[in-house]
């Protein structure tokens, strides 16, 4: 399959690349359809993240149709529309049954803090990303979900990390009504954060970039 | 910052967002600690901001990327204004009944921000644009050659 692939420091290329095999009963395959490069890729992408192997494919927001599923998948069958969050995480560890799908503990144990992300090095667990043709997704009973009839393709990709990372961020500030909030970044997630922030009924958000264009976006 | 305080009659903002990646352009001296000598996990320029621009007994929530390793945060002005910090990766999944609800009623429209959309074959070219911030770009898609 085609997959991109990381040669070292400011070097991507598109590479063949041999299809992801089924590692474990509860494993999908996906055939990508839509992914996404986002502004963390490029801290890989300049070196700046520990352990990232040359050979690795990476991209952790992408949508697509399940190809293939493992003996054990219950939820998920071949020719589903799936988004794939970009956290790769089993569900019932001490860390998910509390909701803190991020810091599983099960799919990176080398880790103290992080969990699992797909294609993001090896600090964060060594798994493929979606910017290739087929993906493995571990745990496809937990992970994926069905993309609804109604949702566009491209609103579902940006469902897989950028729009929920910017709505947490909102979460996280407990706003109230009519506080003034700041919004550092007006990258993709900082607008979504800002946009999220209106909704939650602040009187006020500023947004700071240093980047003129995409001021005027927000 | 000067003009932020002005803007919030000198208070400061209730919660301030830090949504900037692990590359804030700051100054120099933390150019080199950080992308030169790797000796900073991340670009504490924009929390540091954060922690400044925020109110008193106010919220700092923080969304932006930072490595393992120590980062130069103003920890002590944090303690001192009585802060709130919040921070993790999303757990991406917790957020999508609200923002599916959302979307449906028309209040986000997510791929509105996409500015480019580039064939897998042509993904070298995807990462040097964002990376240099070239023709405007917010959000590239990658779309693949096996749909």
């Amino acid at each position: 399959m085609r997959s991109m692939v990381y040669r070292g420091p400011y070097k991507v290329r598109v590479e063949e690349k041999d299809m992801p095999p089924m590692e474990h009963p509860n494993d999908a395959i996906v055939r990508v359809k839509l992914a996404a490069i986002c502004g963390s890729d490029l801290h890989l992408y300049h070196g700046m993240m520990p352990d990232t192997r040359v050979g690795m494919t990476f991209g952790h927001e992408f949508i697509g149709v399940v190809e293939q599923v493992g003996p054990s998948v219950e939820r998920l069958k071949p020719g589903d529309r799936v988004m794939v969050p970009f956290n790769v995480y089993c569900g019932s560890c001490y860390f998910c049954s509390r909701g803190l799908y991020s810091n599983c503990h099960n799919v990176n144990p080398n880790a103290t803090a992080v969990g699992g992300i797909y294609g993001y090095s090896h600090t964060c667990g060594g798994y493929d990303g979606g910017q290739a043709e087929f993906v493995r997704v571990p745990f496809a009973d937990v992970g994926p979900g069905l993309i609804p009839d109604w949702m566009d393709d491209e609103d579902a990709v940006l469902l897989t990390d950028a729009l929920p990372t910017g709505y947490f961020g909102a979460q996280l500030g407990d706003i109230v009504e009519g506080d003034t909030v700041v919004v550092f970044g007006a990258g993709p997630v900082g607008l979504f954060a800002a946009k999220s922030a209106w909704l939650m009924g602040a009187g006020r958000v500023i947004v700071i970039d240093h980047l003129e264009y995409r001021l005027e976006m927000a | 910052m000067v003009h932020l305080k002005k803007e919030t009659e000198y208070l400061g903002a209730d919660v301030v967002i830090d949504a900037v990646g692990a590359e804030a352009d700051g100054n120099f001296l933390q150019h080199v600690t950080s992308s030169k000598l790797k000796l900073q996990g991340g670009s504490p320029i924009a929390l540091n901001w954060a922690i400044d621009s925020v109110r008193k007994g106010g919220t700092v929530s923080v969304v932006g990327a930072y490595g393992p390793i120590f980062s130069a945060v103003k920890f002590g002005d944090a303690m001192n204004k009585g802060l709130t910090l919040r921070m993790n990766q999303c757990p991406v999944k917790r957020q999508w009944p609200r923002l599916f609800e959302h979307i449906r009623n028309g209040y986000l429209k997510p791929s509105d921000i996409v500015t480019h959309r580039i064939p897998l074959e042509n993904i070298a070219e995807g990462y040097h644009i964002f990376s240099a911030k070239l023709d405007d770009c917010i959000k590239p898609l990658i779309v693949s050659t096996a749909a």
